[in-house]
């Protein structure tokens, strides 16, 4: 029974919404309590005024009885209309110990009267406190004593033995005991009763009790907490003044006055939201439950009130939060869907999704991807789905996807699952890889199209390698020999195949490896060595020479693994060279030897010359006109003939003496043509030739020579002159990139074209012997001087207009 | 006035009767010595053997190209020697190489001339020659042994 009286006083003041609103209910367990009393005490008190009016006939104790009864009547109903226990049990008590006192004192009922304590005792238990309970006990023990000492004292008389009267009170003494230790028993109860003050003060929400006015009656330390207030600032205020936001005080008392009018009250045990205001005056967002009680009679309001600022906050915030992914899932440019994982119906797609099918949210909702046939190979839809279930995820999966149109692009998606509503679901977000494949499907086709060039240049490169006549081959940095071609094979001797694996050094002349050693180091540094010529051992033991190119191999991280090399036959070509050299070596020698041989001759020729001259002329000084006329002529041709010989030698002495001898120094043209002049002052006075120059340069070269050359062209130009024009000579000249280019032009008698290559040939005359003289050998030593200064020379003629000659020296150094 | 004591240097009989018949014509009378090679145009200066009683000539006549002793050491010798050095010293070769040129008046030559190939001209430079030394130039005094 305590249990149940708990659990009754709990669930009252529980706040679950099952629960139907409404007093009656809550109330009927205790009121079953206090019907069965007053049906107890009822049936006892009419039946003992009955028995005591007519059996007994003691008037009195009639009375008390039927007072009794109306006692307990009047306050049962009084008890249906307040619920107020408190009152109930208490008048029951009084009545009953009234009724008790008045028959011990009157002994009316034969020593029995005691037995009324046991029949309302124990329900009192249940229905008021302790100290209560206690009061009507001692209340009861009191009247009795003072009974007794009254009857001891004579004032009154009590028709009961002694010993009846102290059976009395032995048995209201163990009653009492009962009494006492029944209530050990119920401590459980009283501690209830302790709890709810401490359920008032401990619990996590503000409690507040209000009257049926609205004035505050409770209000706990959460309650000063939550909205600032002491309890006794607060007491006995209206709730709507303190606590309610303006706004809503006209509801609340509108809703309090028809609750106690009607009884209804929409808004009671249940747990609303609203606003609540503090002391200083904020509001707050508060959940309220209100539970109605009746408190002497009257209602009362308790209500728990919880600050839910926080929670709302909360709940904002996850508002905003789903907004947000909302929008984010809505307005994002990735395609994203939602899709059942049990069907793969889509539950909601975003625009992005639906337009790059070409189809209306509308038309995907509900389908899947199967259904809407948006997979290019729907097969790989299974695929995906094993992978989501193995790993909870797929990430970058490539697909390729056709729309309503039938646009067939590719998408990389990821799909996570994720539980709406307790059902998993997946969340694709994809996006459009068309261009970036059709971007490497590009650079695969241009992959394969660069893989096949390279595979033709290798072919033409091996073919190349296979059919070039020069040796090339590759080694390793150690020194091995790893690949061999055909020309290797012709110009080596070996085979690739008896070659290949060995070592180098078979084809090195033993005093020539330091030199493959140090283009060993030149190759590991990463440089390479061009056209070395040098010398290598064939099979057969011959000596060829080549010519390498030798170039670093690597490998495809660019470490140097070896090295390769073109090597090139060039025996033929060395010995062409060596014979080259020695030719030229044989050739200066024997020009040399010629000019030696020219200066001796003609030296030496000189002296018989001399004498042959001498004596013919001595000869025809002592014995002209002496001997016959024949004797004469022939002395002449033999003086003309030795004056000739003379001309020649002196002329071939001056031609070998121009090649020995050269001094480079610096030389002014212009004076060198001034001293030309002087010497050749007679032929100009003759011919009264016109020689011009001017701007001639000052050049490096022998003076001697170029006084020569000049001298010779320029008595050539008169000597060659026309019979009825005076010689008009012009001499120019032209630096030309360090080379100085000279012309000498006269307007005589020209040169015919057919000569042009025999007019520079020693003792070459083209002209009359008779008219113009000379040996011929003054066009070659200009020639040999032009030579010596590293020119040219040559001349343009025209016949009976003149001629130019033309040559280039070059600034030599000294 | 004594006659003009000449040496002549010369191998060449032709040169040697081409260079008498040159003095022929000379106004100037004179004794034309001859020595054939190096070592006897040292031998006829220096009065050795078969030359013991010839005179000091007063004009050299030297040839380069001699057998046995080289018209250039014999010059060398006679420029060396205190007593020969004084006598005028004319080199009268065919040579007309610079080296040769250069060799003689490093050796103090009192001239290098080359014989003309024509005769007339030979026997002018011979008389211009000895007008030059014997009329003009002014020589020490020689004491004749």
């Amino acid at each position: 029974m305590p249990d149940n009286g708990i659990q009754e006083n709990t669930r009252f003041v529980g706040r679950k919404k099952k629960e139907k609103p409404g007093v009656k209910k809550v109330l009927q367990p205790r009121l079953a309590i206090i019907n069965s009393f007053t049906l107890i005490a009822v049936v006892y008190c009419i039946s003992s005024s009955i028995l005591f009016f007519s059996v007994v006939g003691n008037y009195f104790l009639s009375a008390v009885h039927l007072l009794a009864l109306l006692s307990v009547v009047t306050n049962y109903f009084v008890l249906l209309r307040t619920k107020n226990f408190k009152r109930a049990t208490n008048v029951i008590l009084t009545t009953g110990t009234v009724v008790v006192v008045s028959l011990f004192t009157t002994g009316g009922w034969e020593n029995t009267g005691y037995l009324w304590p046991f029949a309302y005792l124990p329900y009192a238990f249940f229905l008021t406190e302790r100290h209560t309970v206690m009061h009507w006990v001692v209340a009861l023990f009191s009247g009795c004593i003072l009974a007794v000492l009254l009857h001891i004292a004579g004032a009154i008389t009590i028709p009961y033995s002694p010993v009846a009267i102290a059976n009395f009170f032995a048995a209201l003494l163990v009653f009492t005991m009962c009494i006492l230790l029944f209530q050990k028993a119920t401590v459980k109860r009283e501690e209830f009763l302790s709890y709810t003050g401490a359920l008032l003060e401990a619990a996590p929400d503000a409690v507040i009790v209000i009257n049926d006015q609205g004035q505050i009656l409770k209000w706990n330390d959460k309650a000063e907490i939550l909205f600032g207030w002491k309890e006794h600032e607060v007491a006995g205020r209206l709730l709507s003044s303190v606590i309610i936001p303006l706004r809503y005080r006209e509801a609340h008392k509108k809703g309090l006055k028809r609750f106690l009018e009607t009884g209804e009250g929409p808004v009671l045990n249940k747990t609303i939201e609203i606003k609540g205001l503090n002391k200083s005056n904020k509001e707050l967002d508060v959940a309220l439950s209100i539970s109605p009680v009746i408190v002497k009679e009257k209602y009362q309001f308790i209500g728990f009130v919880r600050d839910i600022t926080e929670q709302k906050k909360a709940e904002e915030k996850v508002k905003e939060s789903e907004h947000m992914f909302s929008t984010l899932f809505h307005s994002s440019p990735v395609l994203n869907a939602i899709s059942e994982a049990s069907t793969g119906k889509y539950i909601e797609v975003n625009d992005a999704f639906a337009r790059f099918f070409d189809f209306t949210k509308e038309e995907m909702l509900g389908k899947s991807s199967i259904e809407l046939n948006i997979l290019s190979r729907p097969e790989e839809r299974e695929l995906i789905i094993k992978k989501i279930q193995q790993d909870g995820f797929v990430r970058d999966a490539e697909t390729q996807t056709i729309s309503k149109n039938g646009k067939t692009r590719w998408v990389s998606t990821n799909i996570d699952i994720i539980n709406l509503n307790g059902k998993d679901c997946f969340l694709t977000a994809a996006i459009d890889i068309t261009a970036r494949k059709e971007a490497e499907e590009e650079i695969r086709k241009m992959n394969m199209e660069l893989e096949r060039r390279v595979e033709e240049k290798q072919t033409l490169y091996s073919s190349i390698v296979n059919s070039s006549d020069d040796a090339i081959f590759s080694r390793t940095l150690d020194g091995i020999i790893t690949s061999w071609n055909h020309g290797a094979e012709k110009s080596f001797g070996y085979s690739a195949k008896e070659i290949t694996g060995k070592h180098i050094s078979i084809l090195i002349p033993p005093q020539l490896m330091n030199e493959e050693n140090e283009i060993m180091e030149k190759i590991r540094k990463g440089e390479g060595v061009d056209h070395y010529e040098t010398e290598r051992i064939r099979k057969d033991g011959k000596i060829i020479y080549v010519s390498l190119t030798i170039s670093p191999l690597r490998d495809s991280l660019g470490n140097i693994t070896g090295a390769s090399k073109i090597s090139r036959d060039i025996t033929e070509r060395k010995i062409a060279e060596e014979e080259k050299i020695k030719y030229t070596h044989d050739l200066e020698r024997s020009n040399k030897e010629l000019e030696q041989f020219a200066y001796i001759a003609s030296h030496d020729l000189q002296e018989p010359l001399r004498m042959v001259g001498s004596y013919v002329q001595l000869l025809e000084k002592r014995y002209k006109g002496k001997l016959d006329a024949d004797a004469d002529e022939f002395i002449h041709f033999a003086i003309d003939g030795a004056n000739r010989m003379k001309q020649l030698i002196s002329d071939l002495l001056n031609y070998s003496r121009t090649s020995r001898e050269t001094q480079i120094t610096e030389v002014d043209i212009a004076k060198v043509l001034g001293d030309v002049k002087k010497n050749l002052t007679t032929s100009i006075m003759e011919s009264n030739a016109k020689i011009n120059h001017n701007g001639m340069p000052v050049i490096k070269a022998d003076r001697t020579q170029m006084m020569q050359l000049f001298q010779n062209l320029i008595a050539n130009a008169i000597k060659f002159r026309k019979e009825d024009e005076a010689p008009v000579i012009n001499v120019k000249a032209i630096n030309e990139n360090g080379h100085w280019f000279f012309s000498v032009s006269d307007n005589g008698i020209g040169i015919e074209k057919e000569y042009s290559d025999k007019i520079f040939v020693i003792f070459k005359r083209l002209n009359d012997k008779a008219k113009y003289g000379g040996t011929g050998i003054g066009l070659a030593i200009a020639k040999k001087i032009v030579e010596r200064h590293r020119g040219k020379i040559w001349f343009e003629s025209e016949l009976g207009k003149g001629t130019t000659f033309f040559f280039t020296l070059k600034n030599l150094q000294s | 006035m004594r006659n003009i004591e000449i040496l002549l240097v010369e191998d060449n009989p032709g040169d040697i009767r081409l260079t008498k018949e040159a003095l022929k014509e000379s106004k100037i009378t004179n004794n034309l010595h001859v020595a054939i090679d190096g070592v006897e145009a040292i031998d006829f200066l220096k009065k050795r053997g078969r030359f013991a009683n010839s005179p000091t000539p007063d004009l050299i006549l030297l040839d380069l190209n001699l057998p046995r002793k080289g018209g250039i050491e014999v010059l060398a010798e006679i420029k060396a020697n205190g007593q020969m050095k004084v006598i005028p010293t004319v080199v009268l070769t065919t040579s007309q190489s610079e080296k040769d040129i250069l060799k003689s008046y490093e050796l103090h030559v009192n001239c290098f001339v080359t014989k003309p190939v024509e005769f007339d001209a030979f026997a002018t430079v011979v008389r211009s020659i000895e007008d030059f030394w014997f009329t003009i130039v002014k020589l020490p005094k020689m004491e004749q042994q």
